[in-house]
């Protein structure tokens, strides 16, 4: 699964919540071919909560 | 010409948004737009839904290396509609995408459709999510309670706008204000000190006031922060954010206009 897959399979999904994928998008979002996606859930305010996996939470 | 919409011979060009929340918010007839079209014009604010648009058009182009090119946003939406208009002359079924709605903040869209309109090519402009719908629903508001202005910040201070304080008000760019060219993380301070200013001319310096950015993936949720006026400018603003300012009052009903209305057992 890559990424575009992976958010339409999010968006597609009314409780967004798809556990058993968190780790793949993990690796593919701290990519350099992703770092556009990664820059975006990063945000200069620390206090912004964004509902990732902590992998990804940990790299943004 | 695969689209089914266009009901003659002529080249047609679809106005369409992507909305804001990546492919959440594109809507059934934006999507056929974007699958059925010759080519797919975009310029959108991420690269998922980028990968989108390139996965399901059978053609398409990005606008944004033109938009880079110039300096100023004017330039740039001259651009951008320069090339809509040409593309559309040679392309039977154009789509363009802009993120968001298609009219909401975006002038070169627009400008495009207007000249389009005179040169007998038809235009379908469809509409889309904006930022302003998705902060109606995220802070739970019904613009017809107290009636909604909405102006850009930058606009408001050089044109001396008014605001109306028994209506909501919503101020666009407040991240940008005096901003004329690319958005930039870097805030004019002189524009925010200027902005809480003009506020504080209709509001209390202690008001609370919403600094709000509509949540850009499926999964993730919109920033909210509250802070009064006087504190604008210690918080974060990014070129995403908008403000949202409740109704301070609201005005005792005409009891005249009431009684001309034949309501006086209503009020």
């Amino acid at each position: 699964m890559d990424a575009l897959e992976y958010f339409e399979l999010l968006a597609n999904n009314i409780s967004q919540n798809i556990e058993k994928e968190d780790k793949a998008i993990s690796s593919l979002l701290v990519t350099n071919n992703n770092h556009l996606i990664r820059d975006n859930l990063k945000h200069p305010n620390t206090s912004r909560e964004y509902h990732f996996p902590d992998e990804v939470r940990v790299v943004c | 010409m695969r689209l089914g919409l266009s009901v003659n011979h002529k080249n047609t060009v679809y106005l369409i948004g992507s909305g804001i929340k990546s492919i959440s918010h594109l809507t059934v007839e934006a999507q056929a737009c974007i699958k059925q079209a010759d080519k797919v014009l975009y310029l959108v604010n991420e690269p998922i839904i980028e990968q989108w648009i390139v996965k399901y058009s059978n053609h398409c182009s990005s606008l944004e290396d033109l938009y880079f090119s110039a300096n100023e946003r004017s330039e740039k939406y001259q651009l951008i509609s320069d090339k809509i208009v040409s593309d559309s002359l040679s392309t039977k079924a154009l789509t363009v995408v802009f993120y968001g709605h298609p009219t909401v903040f975006a002038e070169p869209g627009l400008k495009a459709i207007k000249v389009l309109d005179d040169l007998n090519v038809n235009t379908v402009v469809l509409p889309a999510i904006s930022a302003e719908d998705c902060l109606f629903a995220d802070l739970r508001i019904d613009p017809g309670e107290n009636g909604c202005y909405s102006v850009e910040a930058s606009d408001l201070l050089i044109y001396d706008k008014n605001l109306i304080k028994d209506s909501d008000c919503i101020i666009w760019q407040v991240g940008s204000v005096g901003n004329i060219q690319s958005p930039t993380y870097e805030v004019n301070n002189i524009g925010i000190n200027l902005l809480i200013a003009k506020l504080e001319e209709y509001y209390p310096k202690e008001y609370i006031v919403y600094i709000y950015e509509a949540a850009m993936y499926p999964s993730t949720t919109a920033y909210i922060q509250k802070c009064k006026i006087k504190e604008l400018g210690d918080n974060t603003l990014t070129p995403l954010s908008t403000l949202y300012i409740p109704a301070i009052k609201r005005n005792p009903p005409n009891l005249e206009i009431i009684r001309k209305l034949g309501l006086q057992d209503k009020f």
